[in-house]
């Protein structure tokens, strides 16, 4: 690699990691503003037109805030425990394929790399919930860790199917390989089991079971203010954008569409664009929708749902690929 | 099963529907609401539009009626009738019932559609004469 390659990779690196706190600030203000659309309110519309900058507004004053840290914390732990979220949920864009050609790094072994980084966020709310030393925030990381355990099984499978009918682990080459067909038609089955497990990760309605403020008082971050709070929405934010950009990526032929191979570049980053913010808006549009499930239902649905459901999905993935050969 | 999705169908339906419904908010600073004919807000001192005087007899009768006592009065006599030299009506106890309104035999105290009553400092919840006679204006 030349110094050249390397201060062009580095470019791109930082171009996503300044574009991605920005994303997910509209993500924020996107949020509160449908859901204040489904609840027949306006939403945020005071700091700027639309309420454009209020995720501006927000962050300063998250980072001017007084950051406190129990008496009882375990200190170390608790500052570490934040950043834990946010840095795996963004790390996963480096092997997002945005557009044509548009990827920091191509991995060969992609899929695995995306699934071992993911689950390490887990990490950042268990560390988290167990720093604080308080019995809200502990339930909160306990519930995390199992709920990450039952999901993650069932979305791991969901996986293989994907990797089963485009014969490769590398992102990049999974795109192309839905030129043809998306495998959201292909194997249905495997999109929604993905999806439900994919919502079940990001800690999202109606699976947010580790923050239920109902009967958790926020859960795992009940003890964070300041940045330490901002940083665990940076990171549930960026996990939902990872986890609809790995929709988009898995099952929706990523960047493609229509004259998308031909144009490249742009055309294809739109589709990209288009596709994952219809994710982003399913979520919202979800936890507007659909409250909260009781603890057993979800480990019901994990383990005696979802997962007998991705072993039949790698059951029609395998006949399916057998049969056309 | 099938009855489960027809459900989820029909949730996610009704929430996409209100998204694309007017938001009934108020903006407030720049939008009001208009308070019903029969609103009781701030009270006001009506006076005689043709000589310009006071309604008030000074009868006493709101004071005397008003169940929280929050209306205190001081009259003096004039040449032909007697009046109120204070009219104080305490916000902060007054219920809003309306009664002096009622008892009033000359239509002089009234309850008004006004109903910003915020204020800065706690004496300001107390009503003087000249805050009544000045909502009371155009009545």
């Amino acid at each position: 690699m030349t110094p050249a390659d390397l201060l062009f990779v580095l470019l791109k690196i930082l171009v996503v990691l300044l574009l991605i706190p920005v994303t997910v600030g509209f993500c924020t203000l996107a949020e509160r503003k449908i859901l204040g659309r489904i609840q027949l309110r306006f939403g945020p519309n005071r700091a700027g037109p639309f309420g454009l900058l209020q995720w501006m507004a927000d962050a300063v004053k998250l980072i001017t805030k007084e950051y406190l840290i129990p008496g009882e914390a375990d200190k170390a732990l608790f500052v570490i425990a934040p950043l834990l979220t946010m840095v795996p949920a963004v790390t996963v864009f480096a092997l997002i394929p945005f557009g044509k050609g548009m990827e920091i790094t191509d991995v060969n072994v992609g899929i695995l790399m995306l699934v071992a980084i993911s689950s390490l966020g887990t990490y950042g709310i268990i560390f988290g919930g167990w720093a604080s030393n308080s019995k809200y925030s502990l339930l909160g990381g306990l519930r995390s860790a199992a709920q990450m355990i039952s999901y993650e099984l069932s979305m791991g499978l969901a996986l293989v199917g994907v990797v089963m009918m485009a014969g490769t682990m590398s992102l990049v080459e999974i795109v192309e390989s839905q030129k043809g067909l998306w495998f959201i038609v292909a194997q249905p089955l495997g999109f929604i089991v993905f999806f439900i497990s994919g919502v079940a990760e990001t800690n999202r309605l109606p699976f947010d079971m580790p923050e239920a403020e109902g009967d958790l008082g926020a859960g795992y971050h009940t003890e964070y203010s300041a940045m330490g709070f901002g940083l665990f929405q940076l990171g549930e934010y960026s996990a939902i954008l990872t986890m609809a950009a790995l929709m988009t990526t898995l099952f929706c032929g990523g960047w493609g569409g229509p004259a998308a191979a031909a144009l490249g570049g742009a055309v294809s980053l739109g589709y990209f664009v288009l596709k994952t913010s219809f994710f982003v808006f399913v979520f919202i549009w979800m936890r507007g929708t659909l409250p909260r499930v009781r603890y057993d239902q979800l480990m019901a649905l994990g383990w005696k749902v979802l997962l007998p459901l991705s072993l039949l999905n790698i059951l029609w993935v395998a006949g399916y690929v057998a049969l056309r050969g | 099963m099938i009855a489960a999705i027809r459900e989820l169908v029909r949730g996610f339906s009704l929430t996409f529907r209100q998204m694309l419904t007017k938001p009934i908010t108020i903006q407030y600073p720049e939008e009001r609401r208009e308070p019903s004919e029969r609103y009781r807000g701030l009270h006001a001192l009506r006076t005689d539009p043709g000589t310009g005087r006071e309604r008030c007899i000074a009868c006493c009768l709101c004071a005397r009626i008003c169940p929280s006592q929050c209306i205190r009065l001081v009259t003096s006599e004039e040449e032909d009738r007697k009046v109120i030299d204070i009219y104080d009506i305490d916000l902060g106890h007054c219920l809003f019932c309306g009664l002096c309104e009622e008892v009033c035999p000359v239509e002089a105290v009234v309850l008004t559609r006004r109903y910003e009553a915020a204020c800065y400092r706690r004496s300001e919840t107390i009503l003087h004469k000249q805050d009544l006679l000045r909502h009371g204006e155009g009545r």
